[in-house]
C-alpha cells in the first residue's frame, strides 16, 4: 500500500484527497480499512466521519484498533455540508497541528436532498483548498451503486485521485476547485410570493432583524432554542451586510414541509470562496461570522457575484 | 450586587472602570443589554477595562452576562480574547446556551491555562434538541 505522501495527487502539495467508489460493503471495507490501518501503523491520527451504519461497519472490521480513532456520525455532525470542514475535518486536523492526519469523510449519500447536494459538492471542492499545503489525506467513499451517475461524475471533478475496483488513478476530470465552487453556487430561485420580508441598513436595525426572524420562526413552530439559532445566523449575515457593503440588505423568510428558510441578500461580493469554511486562528478577532452561520444552520446555500450576494439558510423542522 | 454596565448607554471611547473594591467579591461586573454590531464599540470599552484590571488581579474576574439578552460572535470573541490576558482567568456567569456555544466555537474552551470558565445557568433551552423545550 502506498504511503499517504505517495497518494498525493498533485506534486505541489503532500495532501491527498481521494475519492473511493464502492459498489458494495465488501468494497467499502476493502477501501477504508487498509487506509486506516496504514495510517495507524505510521502513528498518524485518524478520524472516520461517515454515516452511522457505515461507522458500525468499519468499527466492526477494525476491532480494537477503533479505540485509537475518532469516530463521528457524518449524518449528524456533518448534516450541514458547510459545517463539515470547520466543525469536523479541520477541527480534527487543527488538534494535530504538527502531524499528518488521515480522515475518512463521507459527505454524500443517496438521501441527500436536492437543496443539500450542491453544498456537498462545494464542500468536496473546497477540501482541496482548505488543506492545500497540509500533510495528510482525506478518503471520501462514494456509494456508486446507489448514487446517480451525475454524482459519481462530480466526484471525479472534485477529487484529484480516484480509487475504483482496487485501482488508484489520478482523475482526468478533476478541475480547478474554485471553478467547481462557482458552478455549484449557482443563482437561487426567487423566494415564494408568500415569504415575509423586511429590509435593514444600519446597526440599530439589527434588533428589529432578530425580532422579526424570531417571531417568524416561532410562528413556524420552532421552540425558543431553535428560534435563537435562526436569530444568531441571520444576525451574523445582516451584520456582514452593514459592515462590508455600502447599502442595506433584504431578508425573506418562509417555510416548507421540511424547513424554515431565511434568505439574506445584499449588494456585496464575497471574494474568498473559503469564507465560512475555515475558522481563523484564536487570536484573530474577525472572520467567524459565516462559520457561525454554518454552525447554527442545517444547510446554507449561497450565490455571490460582483453585483450582489444571496445567502439562504435552512433550519430543519 | 456587582455593578452593571448597560451597553446601549455607553459611547465609543468611554472608559469602563472595573474598580474592584473590597466589597465586591468575587471581583467583576455585570453586562446588560444586547451585544451586537450596534453596541460593539461599547463592548470593546468594557473589555478594555476588563483587560486592564485583570492584568493586576490575582483572582478570577467574574463577568455576569445573565442580563445580556443577545451576543453575537464578535462579542463572544472579545470576551475570549480578554480572558486570555487575565492571569487568573475569567469566569462567565449566567451565559445562555447560545453564548456558551459561541464562546466555545471561537476557541474559548481550547486555551491552556485558567482563561475562560463558564458557569452555565441554562435558562434557555439547550442546544437543538426539540424535546428539551420549556416555555419561556
Amino acid at each position: 500500500m502506498d504511503t499517504l505522501a505517495d497518494m498525493a495527487g498533485r506534486s505541489d502539495q503532500s495532501f491527498a484527497h481521494l475519492g473511493l467508489c464502492y459498489e458494495n460493503l465488501a468494497d467499502y471495507v476493502a477501501g477504508v480499512v487498509p487506509f486506516v490501518e496504514n495510517a495507524l501503523a505510521e502513528k498518524t491520527p485518524v478520524m472516520i466521519a461517515v454515516p452511522g451504519e457505515r461507522l458500525d461497519l468499519v468499527r466492526e472490521h477494525l476491532g480494537a484498533a477503533a479505540d485509537d480513532i475518532l469516530l463521528a456520525d457524518m449524518a449528524v455532525e456533518g448534516r450541514n455540508p458547510g459545517w463539515i470542514l470547520p466543525g469536523v475535518l479541520l477541527d480534527f486536523a487543527n488538534r494535530h497541528p504538527d502531524q499528518p492526519v488521515a480522515m475518512v469523510g463521507e459527505p454524500i449519500w443517496p438521501d441527500r436532498s436536492v437543496d443539500e447536494y450542491p453544498a456537498c459538492v462545494v464542500h468536496e471542492a473546497l477540501i482541496n483548498e482548505a488543506f492545500a499545503g497540509r500533510d495528510g489525506a482525506v478518503l471520501c467513499p462514494y456509494d456508486v451503486a446507489n448514487l446517480e451517475p451525475a454524482v459519481v461524475k462530480d466526484a471525479h471533478q472534485t477529487h484529484p485521485v480516484m480509487i475504483a475496483n482496487g485501482a488508484t488513478q489520478s482523475s482526468a476530470q478533476f478541475v480547478d476547485p474554485y471553478a467547481t465552487v462557482a458552478e455549484f453556487r449557482n443563482p437561487l430561485p426567487n423566494p415564494p410570493a408568500v415569504a415575509a420580508a423586511m429590509t435593514y441598513r444600519h446597526p440599530a436595525d439589527l434588533t428589529a432583524v432578530r425580532r422579526f426572524v424570531t417571531k417568524e420562526a416561532t410562528r413556524a413552530g420552532f421552540d425558543s432554542a431553535r428560534a435563537t439559532d435562526v436569530a444568531v445566523a441571520v444576525n451574523e449575515l445582516a451584520s456582514n451586510t452593514i459592515e462590508h457593503t455600502a447599502g442595506g440588505g433584504r431578508i425573506a423568510v418562509w417555510s416548507d414541509d421540511e424547513a424554515f428558510i431565511c434568505q439574506v441578500a445584499d449588494g456585496g461580493h464575497i471574494a474568498d470562496p473559503l469564507a465560512g469554511y475555515v475558522l481563523p486562528p484564536p487570536s484573530e478577532r474577525r472572520g467567524r461570522g459565516l462559520v457561525l452561520v454554518n454552525r447554527a444552520s442545517d444547510l446554507v446555500r449561497m450565490h455571490t457575484h460582483s453585483g450582489g450576494t444571496t445567502f439562504r439558510a435552512f433550519f430543519y423542522r | 450586587m456587582r455593578s452593571a454596565v448597560t451597553l446601549d448607554r455607553l459611547q465609543a471611547g468611554d472608559h469602563v472602570c472595573w474598580a474592584f473594591d473590597d466589597d465586591t467579591d468575587p471581583p467583576g461586573l455585570r453586562i446588560v443589554g444586547e451585544a451586537d454590531l450596534a453596541t460593539r464599540d461599547a463592548l470593546v470599552a468594557v473589555v478594555a477595562g476588563l483587560t486592564e484590571d485583570a492584568a493586576v488581579e490575582d483572582r478570577p474576574i467574574t463577568v455576569d452576562v445573565s442580563e445580556l439578552s443577545f451576543a453575537d460572535g464578535a462579542a463572544a470573541q472579545a470576551l475570549v480574547c480578554a480572558a486570555r490576558s487575565a492571569p487568573a482567568g475569567v469566569r462567565v456567569v449566567g451565559a445562555l446556551t447560545t453564548l456558551a456555544r459561541l464562546i466555545s466555537l471561537v476557541g474559548g474552551d481550547d486555551v491552556p491555562g485558567p482563561s475562560i470558565h463558564l458557569d452555565h445557568t441554562d435558562d434557555d433551552v439547550s442546544g437543538s434538541s426539540p424535546e428539551g423545550s420549556e416555555q419561556d
